[in-house]
């Protein structure tokens, strides 16, 4: 099994970050919502995972946000504005929708009550978390390369 | 009393019939967790996440709240379906 460190979940959350809006442009809506929240699991596990920690299979973004550290220092609406993008996130995303069919994450996303639209609930919801996304991975990223840039120094 | 059981204390008594698990990340040493309350349903993210901040922060202090990192909001429809995934 290879070794996954916390580098490659930084190379990898800005890969699957990138797919995502490829896919979009692409109308591939099913598989840009999925890599959309894979980007933001990446992030955080690059932000969370230590030299020697063994392989940790939890897929929660949960679990891994409140591992990961990230929250903005500063002041309490910034903070705030993480905490909503975050939950928003872990309610339309969870990595067992992989093996989804599109109508059932049509269905499971209906359920979810957050998008008050008519017609292709997976489309927006893509969009939605890709932009959502791409607000956590950024703030990841810069945290990420600060977070190393002490350690060189 | 501990800055975990005091959230959950708070969490529990002001939204009605909710459960909060809390606990302290031995990695961040930051409090977090979720909270599970049927009063949440149709509510988005930012309504619920005002709620559950505006409690806390009346009640802790300043330096109690910014110990907070992440309080995950669920109904209790949402948090069986996150169990099976």
């Amino acid at each position: 099994m290879p070794t996954f460190t916390s580098r490659n979940y930084f190379n990898s959350a800005q890969e699957h970050l990138g797919l995502t809006a490829q896919l979009i442009r692409q109308q591939q809506y099913f598989a840009s919502h999925y890599f959309a929240g894979l980007a933001v699991e990446e992030i955080l596990r690059a932000l969370s995972v230590k030299e020697g920690d063994s392989f940790d299979s939890s897929h929660s973004i949960e679990f891994w946000a409140r591992k990961a550290n990230v929250l903005p220092k500063g002041s309490d609406e910034r903070q705030d504005e993480l905490r909503v993008t975050l939950d928003e996130i872990n309610r339309r995303w969870r990595a067992h929708q992989r093996y989804f069919t599109a109508k059932m994450l049509d269905t499971y996303l209906e359920s979810t009550q957050l998008d008050k639209i008519r017609g292709d609930r997976v489309k927006y919801s893509s969009k939605r978390l890709f932009e959502l996304a791409a607000e956590v991975v950024g703030l990841g990223v810069e945290k990420w390369q600060s977070n190393n840039k002490s350690k060189q120094s | 009393m501990a800055i975990e059981q005091q959230i959950k204390a708070i969490l529990e008594r002001d939204l009605p019939e909710a459960r909060a698990e809390i606990a302290r990340d031995a990695d961040t040493d930051k409090v977090g967790g979720r909270v599970i309350w049927k009063g949440f349903a149709g509510y988005n993210s930012l309504r619920r996440q005002n709620r559950i901040f505006a409690l806390l922060r009346r009640q802790l202090s300043i330096a109690e709240a910014k110990d907070i990192s992440f309080i995950f909001t669920y109904t209790p429809e949402e948090y069986e379906q996150m169990q099976t995934a």
